[in-house]
């Protein structure tokens, strides 16, 4: 009786605290080693893209997880890198990596005709040497 | 039609004892049973509630795991399966009083039990005689229909009404006597109850000799193999479903292994004339006004109404709010009186209007079940893909758990649809004749009056069909 | 007493937790305050008792001196694929009308001079969109004009061949790689040979992919690049021929506009371009002192 009652408060435990502690782990180790830049999808009404200006290091992996907040579809395309997805649907998040090879100001776009101002859609990523690299090449 | 017979086929005492099977009674006598299904569906409400508590406001459902799994598969299983085949099996494994009980007991496996002692930790109260009903259940059911157009769309409404029915569970579990909450207060206990008169399980006894000749009654009083019914009813004497939450303590707590689970035709506990009343009257014509609402709002071709109910604008909102409680509480119940004052006239019996009405009421109750089927089968065929989006990516931070993540919206049986539900509403309205005939003849003792009183309610039942019909198709 | 004071705390915090957890749920996600509205361009269009030839002289006529311009921000076409490159920042119109004929003079930034069509060589290119109906929904670029919409096409490939110079001869030694047929020693079908009356194609469509050529070719354009800078002229008369596919231009209205650029040296080619939003195009009329909407 009183192994099968700690059993069952263990795996009420394991339930509650578990599924959180575990949730949030996995979303963490799911990332590691990479720099993660959540892109929130937002018509140009309600803000536009956020945020608005990503700043990048050459070289060093990015991961883009682009969740659209809203209720109508959106796109992202980073032209210059030849990125795309193509739609992301109202709540859905898609996740973009790479890593830029080059530096310079590239801008972004909405691919998807969401509101009137769907052109104004846009944002930069601007990518500059990394901070390691541009002190050892002094 | 028959007497005895449901729809004249089966034989109304027909039942098949599941516990006849020595592996089903000793599941069901287990301790893990149902902790087992609780457990689960705690780790399941942890995520939903975690899914709700990340989504924020703004965030579209369809791709929520909280409201996808609240909204469209629970309600969704809930309304076909769990209550009119399982009866409250739902409250079997429902994890929501979880934590009032594991508080109440503090035990979650095994059971604190000492003779002639009270068990529970809490203040263990008195639920006030006047709110012993279910008119407390009515308005807090209506009230949360209110905010339907927001949580489906928004996920952080969803959490906001899960953690308030978990906290006031806690807290009415530790003021109140044990399941005081689930039997008066819990939104969704009220029609859960009501329609599992129409469910094809029951737990009853056995031989209703032995519990006469056993003074020692521990389903109710408890003993050390369970406590004694924690919906505090007299498991001995169950006629009804209504107030069993199917907790299956009484078939631990029986010495005689005389309790068991039956399997039984649909819908004959509507015609047990026991504690009836006008509660259970406003409970099942809010649940048929509450089916055609959300028809006419939320799958109707009325797009105003739906912007009204997501609270587009104010005004609009509580035009929403207005209407809705007007409708169900008053307008709906004003037409049935029709009804039932034309079937008094129609019998001329000088039985008091209100018992007529009560009695009628139940009537409708396969009816406005058949309604939320059908309402259910508009929500799940559309939108059930979704489901595999929101277990891949439960929290939508990007997980693809079962590679289920970008898996398109697909519609199933989409053009079936319309004909299933005209089906499932004709059965629904094939019971409700079945059942307003026999309580005819309840209601008015003499077989012709009983014959002549019928007819008005089967107008109203047959108008009502017709005009769900309307909605469906038209 | 003691169970009492338990009690009434585990209720507190409940109580506490709930309200806490609600107000965290309910207003943690994050807010943005509305980007200001951005009111749409509008491209004045006076009326001048002037003409311009299609020449270089034409191109830089001290009239486009008088003409208000407008340089619109271009983006990549990133509704339909394939997507452009952001290859070409933004472009400089001006337009006017002298009652009987409407000008158009587009102005961008390109440092190379892109004439040629061959494999993997494309013709710089701009376009000038005008939509079948008066105000069109925002979404319909790209995504299906619904009513459809008139576009003149000018082709700095097609400008060559029209206008000839140097140009035209290299295009005839190397002709676009789709009838390039490496064994036959001359074109066989006629249908590539036919002459070609304006550097500008008169075209509608009614969605992507559904570009034709309309029965009556009106628009005529000439482009010249200098140093850097494609300055491209177009014109059409200002009243319609009546054709239901070809866009009015009534005077004293406004309607709506869009342009279009190619960068043939990074690749731009059909859908690959970059364009500009909606514009609201101003016809003047020709009371209107056209010195007033100038300025």
């Amino acid at each position: 009786m009183r192994r099968q009652e700690a059993l069952a408060v263990a795996l009420a435990v394991l339930a509650t605290v578990g599924t959180v502690v575990a949730a949030l782990w996995y979303d963490r180790h799911r990332d590691a080693g990479r720099d993660v830049i959540e892109l929130l999808a937002i018509q140009p009404k309600n803000g536009n893209w956020q945020p608005n200006e990503i700043r990048l290091e050459r070289g060093r992996p990015v991961r883009l997880k682009i969740r659209n907040v809203e209720t109508v579809s959106h796109g992202f395309a980073l032209p210059d890198f030849g990125i795309g997805v193509a739609e992301i649907k109202p709540g859905e998040v898609h996740v973009v990596d790479f890593t830029p090879d080059r530096t310079g100001v590239f801008p972004f776009y909405c691919t998807v005709w969401c509101s009137p101002e769907h052109m104004a859609m846009a944002g930069r990523v601007i990518v500059t040497e990394s901070v390691a690299r541009a002190s050892s090449d002094r | 039609m028959r007497e005895g017979y449901v729809l004249g086929l089966i034989p109304e005492t027909w039942r098949f004892e599941l516990t006849r099977f020595p592996w089903v009674r000793r599941l069901l006598k287990s301790r893990w049973m149902p902790l087992a299904l609780i457990l689960f569906n705690v780790f399941l409400f942890t995520v939903i509630l975690m899914a709700g508590f990340f989504g924020g406001l703004t965030s579209p459902g369809n791709y929520n795991f909280g409201i996808m799994i609240v909204w469209i598969l629970w309600w969704v299983l809930l309304m076909t399966v769990l209550v009119p085949v399982l009866s409250r099996f739902w409250c079997t494994m429902c994890p929501l009083p979880f934590l009032g009980e594991w508080l109440q007991r503090l035990r979650l496996f095994s059971v604190r039990y000492e003779r002639g002692r009270n068990p529970y930790f809490g203040l263990n109260k008195r639920w006030p005689r006047s709110l012993s009903n279910m008119w407390l259940m009515n308005i807090l059911f209506l009230a949360t229909t209110f905010a339907s157009g927001f949580f489906t769309v928004r996920p952080a409404a969803t959490f906001v009404l899960l953690a308030a029915i978990i906290a006031l569970s806690v807290v009415l579990s530790l003021i109140y006597r044990a399941r005081t909450f689930c039997l008066y207060v819990c939104p969704v206990s009220g029609f859960q109850g009501l329609y599992s008169n129409f469910a094809l399980t029951e737990v009853r006894v056995k031989d209703p000799e032995i519990c006469a000749r056993h003074k020692q009654k521990g389903c109710v009083v408890g003993n050390e193999r369970g406590y004694g019914c924690p919906w505090l009813l007299l498991p001995y004497a169950f006629r009804r479903n209504t107030y069993c939450g199917m907790c299956f303590e009484c078939l631990k707590t029986c010495e005689y292994d005389n309790m068991a689970v039956n399997l039984r035709p649909p819908g004959v506990d509507l015609l047990v004339d026991e504690k009836r009343g006008l509660d259970e009257a406003y409970k099942a014509l809010i649940m048929l006004g509450i089916a055609i609402v959300f028809f006419v709002t939320f799958q109707g071709p009325w797009g105003t109404l739906k912007d009204w109910a997501n609270a587009a604008t104010l005004s609009g909102y509580l035009t929403f709010i207005g209407l809705h409680a007007s409708w169900n509480l008053l307008v709906l119940p004003a037409i049935f009186l029709l009804f039932v004052w034309g079937a008094r006239r129609a019998a001329r019996q000088s039985v008091p209007l209100k018992k007529v009405y009560v009695n009628f009421s139940y009537a409708t109750v396969p009816l406005g079940l058949a309604a939320w089927i059908a309402f259910s089968l508009g929500i799940i065929l559309p939108n059930g893909s979704y489901l595999l989006h929101v277990l891949s990516d439960p929290f939508a931070w990007g997980w693809n758990l079962f590679g289920t993540a970008h898996f398109p919206w697909t519609p199933v049986l989409t053009g079936l649809m319309p004909y299933l539900m005209i089906l499932t509403l004709l059965i629904g309205l094939l019971f409700s004749i079945d059942i307003a005939l026999k309580i005819a003849r309840q209601t008015f003792a003499e077989p012709e009056a009983a014959v002549r009183g019928a007819f008005p309610i089967l107008g109203f039942l047959g108008a009502t069909t017709l005009g769900l019909l309307w909605l469906f198709v038209g | 007493m003691r169970r009492t004071i338990i009690i009434v705390g585990l209720i507190g915090l409940v109580v506490s937790l709930f309200l806490v957890g609600s107000y965290y749920a309910l207003f943690r996600y994050r807010t943005f305050p509305p980007a200001a509205d951005q009111p749409m361009e509008t491209l004045d269009v006076p009326y001048l008792e002037r003409s311009v030839e299609l020449s270089e002289r034409g191109a830089e006529d001290p009239i486009w001196q008088r003409v208000p311009s407008k340089t619109l921000p271009l983006a990549p076409q990133v509704t339909a694929i394939p997507w452009g490159r952001a290859s070409v920042p933004e472009v400089t119109v001006a337009a006017f009308h002298n009652g009987e004929r409407i000008f158009f003079r587009l102005q961008w930034r390109d440092p190379t001079e892109d004439h040629q069509l061959g494999r993997d060589v494309f013709s710089d290119a701009c376009a000038v969109m005008l939509p079948l109906v008066e105000h069109p929904q925002p979404n319909t670029i790209m995504m299906g004009f619904l009513e459809g919409a008139n576009i003149w096409a000018w082709k700095a490939a097609r400008d060559a061949q029209v206008w000839g110079g140097d140009s035209a001869r290299v295009q005839s030694e190397r002709p676009y790689a789709d009838y390039y047929y490496p064994f036959e020693p001359r074109e066989v079908f006629p249908i590539t040979n036919e002459p070609i009356p304006s550097a500008v194609e008169d075209l509608v469509a009614r969605g992507v992919g559904t570009l034709t050529p309309r029965a009556h070719q009106r628009v005529q354009g000439r482009g010249f690049w200098k140093k850097g800078m494609w300055t491209v002229i177009l014109t059409r008369a200002l009243a319609a021929d009546g054709a239901a596919d070809e866009a009015a231009l009534p005077i004293g209205g406004t309607r709506a506009v869009a342009f279009a650029v190619w960068d043939g040296a990074k690749g731009d080619r059909g859908a690959r371009k970059s364009i500009t939003g909606w514009v609201r195009l101003r016809v003047w009329p020709a009371e209107a002192p056209a010195g007033a909407s100038g300025r």
